[in-house]
């Protein structure tokens, strides 16, 4: 479905984001990229539709070849639905408006500048049924809650009509009710489509929860890559390792500092 | 980690209050000789000017306004001369601007064009343009709208601008990832996010457009302007009272119709 093959990411200020990493992700798995803040994963999840452009290797897509070329990359655009974390959605237009989003690489620059058909419109207005928010479709969307929202990023995904599903950290600014119903929700419409899901998580219990395969992220480079059960409590461990080192102080701070020089006023609360 | 005390920490309040008077004390400094530059202290030059004010006031009341009627036309010509002129501005303003935002322009030097032809238009009064104007294509309303709407759109283009380079970059992003052209992405992604704000910077135009017109008659670009002249070159004062107090009134009908209108917009 698509391949990556010695794909790397070095941003500007030289920091090496994602080291040389091989990868394939197969029609059907719900595949949860796993691994703490920064470790590489949403670098890796926009390099699979160049919203970060590798600096380096190639990736392949069934039925378009390398993206290579402008023509090639809005295809696989158009083709590849992706869900933000901070929903990206234009706050002060409807539902509607916003799923619209999602069919517009299906149309010339000159036909997009006219409201688009009512069979686009059909088409977005399911997808807003399929998340429930039928109702709400001509509501702004500022009015809605975060959850709500969310949802609304994900009908517009739909609308698209992919071929592959995205989300970076779906859920990691919304409560643990409403991250479970999101994230069974993107299961559940990706399993009807049948089309893979590629999804970002930091929360080990979600990712053990939902995915059928788990690629384990560290330090820019791929340290797990299995079936979700095969996750063993080590592996965790190594996966967390790097992240969790500096952790316990930053926790402490406030509580007890053995290191800091005795002072006689309490100053340092109240500055 | 060392400690800080409180006579430290009182000790770098005093150095900032210091520093802030100083501040202070050079504005205050500059203002005083600007004004004594340009006479504002010269008591005696303004104390005679009072009783020469005076009587002019004095000759301008009561309003005449026994020729009301034949302002009618005029007025209309101005109304109508600053719809237009704004409505020429915005539609020039949009593409100018999308040339002149770092975040749309096509290329750096396509920017520092758009930006120097902004610039330029901004410069240029709009009473000179209306000068040259009247010179291309004669007197009345036409050289007034090209005038108003020619300076304009130094000023909306680069307000335009300005509000598409502080756009909400996570939608567009959100736009691009769903397969759509570079236009596409300024149609649906950008445009709608600025669409408030550029509501609410050519409704405000509008409203300046309209003051600005009533002097585009001056120098014979059309409008109630060309009336108020002719009564001030006649010293018909009674008259150029009544001209002024219409004049007031319509700006103010037009200032509350356009807060009205920005409040729909947000």
């Amino acid at each position: 479905m698509i391949e990556l093959k010695g794909v790397n990411v070095t941003y500007p200020g030289g920091t090496r984001a994602l080291k040389s990493t091989n990868l394939r992700f197969e029609g059907g798995q719900f595949v949860v990229l796993l691994g703490a803040s920064g470790a590489g994963k949403s670098t890796l999840l926009r390099c699979l539709n160049h919203l970060t452009p590798p600096t380096g290797g190639s990736i392949t897509v069934d039925g378009i070849g390398t993206l290579q070329g402008r023509n090639r990359l809005l295809t696989h655009r158009r083709q590849t639905g992706m869900i933000f974390q901070q929903h990206q959605l234009i706050g002060r237009r409807s539902v509607l408006q916003n799923v619209l989003t999602g069919r517009l690489g299906y149309h010339s620059t000159l036909r997009s500048f006219w409201p688009l058909s009512d069979q686009d419109r059909s088409v977005a207005l399911a997808c807003i049924e399929r998340v429930g928010l039928l109702e709400k479709s001509l509501v702004r969307v500022d009015s809605l809650s975060g959850g709500q929202q969310q949802r609304v990023g994900i009908a517009r995904a739909m609308a698209q009509e992919p071929r592959l599903l995205l989300a970076d950290e779906p859920v990691a600014s919304l409560d643990p009710e409403s991250s479970h119903r999101v994230l069974s929700l993107i299961r559940d419409v990706c399993a009807e489509k049948r089309i893979p899901a590629i999804v970002s998580l930091h929360q080990v219990e979600l990712a053990r929860t939902f995915a059928d395969r788990i690629v384990g992220i560290a330090g820019g480079s791929v340290v797990f890559d299995d079936v979700a059960g095969n996750l063993s409590s080590r592996e965790l461990d190594r996966l967390y390792r790097q992240a969790s080192a500096p952790l316990p102080e930053a926790e402490t701070q406030g509580h007890t500092r053995p290191f800091t020089p005795v002072v006689p006023q309490p100053l340092e609360n109240q500055i | 980690m060392m400690q800080i005390t409180y006579s430290e920490l009182l000790r770098q309040r005093n150095r900032q209050i210091r520093r802030q008077s100083l501040q202070i004390g050079l504005v205050a400094a500059i203002i005083l000789v600007c004004s004594y530059y340009v006479g504002l202290f010269d008591g005696t030059r303004l104390a005679d000017g009072v009783p020469s004010m005076g009587s002019l006031i004095g000759e301008m009341i009561p309003p005449d306004f026994s020729d009301a009627r034949d302002w009618v036309a005029p007025l209309m010509d101005t109304l109508a001369m600053s719809v237009a002129g704004t409505a020429l501005a915005v539609l020039f303003s949009i593409p100018l601007a999308l040339l002149a935002a770092r975040n749309t322009t096509p290329h750096p030097v396509v920017y520092h064009v758009a930006r120097a032809i902004l610039n330029g238009l901004r410069s240029v009064p709009e009473l000179i343009m209306g000068i040259i104007f009247v010179a291309a294509v004669g007197f009345g309303a036409l050289p007034g709208v090209l005038a108003l709407g020619l300076h304009s759109i130094g000023m909306v283009g680069k307000f335009f601008a300005e509000s598409i380079e502080h756009v909400d970059e996570a939608p567009v992003e959100a736009t691009q990832a769903a397969g759509a052209t570079r236009l596409q992405v300024i149609v649906h992604g950008v445009l709608p996010q600025v669409l408030p704000q550029m509501a609410d910077v050519s409704i405000y135009r509008w409203e300046y457009n309209f003051r600005a017109s009533t002097v585009m008659g001056m120098v014979g670009a059309g409008g109630i302007g060309f009336e108020l002249m002719g009564s001030l070159r006649l010293m018909q004062y009674q008259e150029v009272l009544a001209i002024l107090l219409v004049i007031l009134l319509m700006v103010t009908a037009v200032d509350g119709l356009s807060s009205l209108l920005r409040r729909r917009f947000k």
